[in-house]
């Protein structure tokens, strides 16, 4: 889809279209690194990322144990490999389920507006107009101390503001020709909806989708950061910097690496939405 | 005269925003197996007629009429499923713009067999080729099953004209369908309508604001200005002996290759007439009094309805003026 519209849709000159092409090609190659991270951590991990080796707690880092080990003797290393699946895999569920839901409850409402959309964005405005992290807080909490809860409040968290844009984008997208032509050849509401509506959507919820992976991840690691999401001994990164907070100064590496990985996928997904937003324009 | 496939009486629609009356009370009726055209200009409420008839101007304008009758059928009353049914099988629509009309993300094929059941489907796609191919599109297989995007304006509206014919319409509607396009391809796809129209035995309502196009293809013509009806009969009679001011300036205003313009195109403005008089009084190089105060009604003289107090004097006045009508008043 997005590299679609970079050969396609893009009227900017050809060398901004060829270095727009270059990111795109690293970004992918990078998600490509993360999926295979998450779904083979065994390939590149040395260790078992909860085998405890009491004798060698918080190592610091080695040729064995690159990142360090922490006060159970777990390499770091293979720790934040395996975390990636509780932390980026999680956020990007999250996020595919927010923008799912969004997506489609917006369309709706766009679509068919009156009191079908009015209903959904007053339901749309009482999620916005909390805090975002406290209502995921409140919720993950009441919903039990596990990760499965995290990952279902920030998602009822994350919806809204799909469903917001979506809805804007539908106004205007319905009012389109190819939406008329679809009618005189006897299109139903549901086939214009979903073949010609929603897919045209797909360009901005797929750059806010990319900005959101950074986003979500920074709150999901939050919420086990406090307690809220994984449980002890899950590798999740937020977790992990969580438990190295007693031992921050002796041993740099426990919480350092963690929080590198943090940053490093955050700031990746954000600049490409950055770059895929600027292509748009 | 036989029963007509579509009569309209008193049409009316009102675009709620800014609550402007587009059409204002426009009868007509279409023969089965003719062609009528609505000629005009910008904003004279052609296309929004088109457009009303089928249904389609949406929520944002009110349709009103006495009736709308298709095939004896109202369309005013028609449930939303009769009327998919309707213009999937007995209406094509082919659109002002075909760039626009095409959603870019679907293959040309899918978008058009789209609202087929999958039953028929397959059925229907050997048809569209055939279609397409009738149309003028080589290698209509290939064609199918490419984006929209991949072809040119012209094949656009050819594919646009085939998926309108996809479901055995007795009568297509055609809004402008060629002024998009650039001249050649306008004069090619103009002989195919005509052809297609013999062929299949289409009735046909053509919009557009070219009276050369109209006159090459339309039995009967209907000549819109400001919502209303000015003036309605055969085209070659209507084209050849105007009684209509309007008319006659229309005419005059097509461009000639060897001719100076005769009609100075920027004395006038459109504006909205006084609710009593002509609609045209504003504009009208011959007006009188009466034309401010009273109607004038549609009547009919010789071939055509005119709806104008002057009508009979037009000929004559315009000698006078040595072939050139402006307002000088």
């Amino acid at each position: 889809m997005i590299r679609l519209k970079g050969k396609i849709f893009s009227n900017r000159g050809q060398v901004a279209s060829i270095s727009h092409r270059v990111s795109i090609w690293i970004f992918s190659i990078f998600v490509v690194l993360l999926l295979a991270v998450i779904l083979f951590p065994g390939l590149l991990a040395p260790f078992d990322p909860l085998e405890l080796d009491v004798i060698n707690r918080l190592q610091a880092p080695s040729k064995v144990h690159l990142f360090g080990t922490d006060e159970g003797g777990r390499d770091i290393f293979s720790r934040v490999l395996y975390g990636t699946k509780d932390s980026v895999g999680a956020s990007m569920v999250i996020v595919l389920m927010a923008s799912g839901t969004g997506t489609i409850l917006g369309a709706i409402a766009g679509w068919f507006g009156g009191k079908i959309d009015f209903y959904l964005m007053r339901m749309v405005d009482v999620f916005l107009s909390f805090p975002y992290l406290v209502l995921a807080m409140a919720l993950a909490a009441s919903l039990g101390r596990d990760m499965r809860s995290a990952i279902l409040a920030l998602t009822l968290v994350w919806w809204p503001s799909y469903a917001r844009m979506v809805r804007g984008q539908v106004l205007s997208i319905k009012e389109r020709l190819f939406i008329r032509a679809a009618r005189t050849v006897g299109a139903n509401n549901y086939q214009i909806l979903f073949w010609h509506i929603i897919p045209h959507t797909y360009r901005t919820v797929g750059v806010r989708a990319s900005m959101d992976v950074g986003y979500v991840l920074i709150s999901l690691t939050g919420l086990s950061f406090l307690g809220l999401g994984a449980q002890n001994p899950s590798p999740e990164w937020g977790l992990m910097i969580s438990n190295a907070r007693s031992y921050v100064l002796a041993s740099w590496w426990y919480s350092v690496f963690p929080g590198l990985a943090i940053l490093l996928v955050v700031s990746l997904f954000i600049y490409a939405a950055d770059r895929f937003s600027g292509a748009e324009r | 005269m036989s029963t007509p496939l579509l009569s309209v009486k008193n049409l009316e629609v009102i675009y709620l925003s800014g609550s402007l009356k587009a059409v204002k009370g426009v009868s007509f009726e279409i023969q089965p197996a003719t062609c009528l055209a609505i000629v005009g200009e910008s904003g004279s409420g052609k296309s929004t007629t088109a457009l009303a008839i089928a249904r389609l101007l949406g929520n944002s304008a009110s349709t009103k009429a006495t009736e709308i009758l298709f095939e004896g059928n109202d369309i005013l009353s028609a449930s939303k499923k009769e009327l998919r049914k309707m213009r999937r099988e007995r209406i094509g629509i082919v659109f002002q713009d075909p760039i626009a009309s095409w959603n870019l993300s679907r293959k040309v094929g899918t978008q058009l067999l789209d609202a087929f059941d999958k039953s028929e489907r397959p059925e229907r796609r050997e048809k569209l080729i055939n279609f397409m191919e009738k149309v003028g599109i080589d290698k209509a297989a290939q064609v199918i099953d490419m984006y929209p995007y991949m072809l040119s304006g012209g094949m656009m509206q050819r594919a646009m004209i085939a998926g309108a014919l996809l479901g055995n319409p007795v009568l297509l509607i055609a809004d402008e369908p060629t002024s998009a396009l650039d001249v050649t391809v306008q004069a090619d796809l103009l002989n195919l309508l005509g052809e297609l129209r013999k062929e299949q035995g289409l009735a046909m309502l053509l919009v557009s604001h070219n009276l050369a196009v109209v006159s090459r293809i339309a039995e009967r013509t209907v000549v819109m200005y400001s919502g209303e009806i000015v003036e309605e009969g055969p085209t070659s009679t209507l084209i050849n002996s105007a009684k209509h001011p309007y008319t006659v300036n229309l005419i005059r205003s097509m461009p000639a290759m060897d001719q100076p313009r005769k009609v100075n195109l920027y004395t006038n403005e459109v504006r909205n007439a006084s609710s009593q008089g002509c609609v045209y009084a504003n504009r009208c190089p011959l007006v009188i009094p009466i034309c401010n105060s009273q109607k004038p009604e549609l009547q009919l003289i010789g071939e055509t309805n005119v709806a104008c107090h002057r009508h009979s004097e037009v000929k004559k006045l315009l000698e006078v003026s040595n072939g050139s009508i402006t307002s000088d008043s």
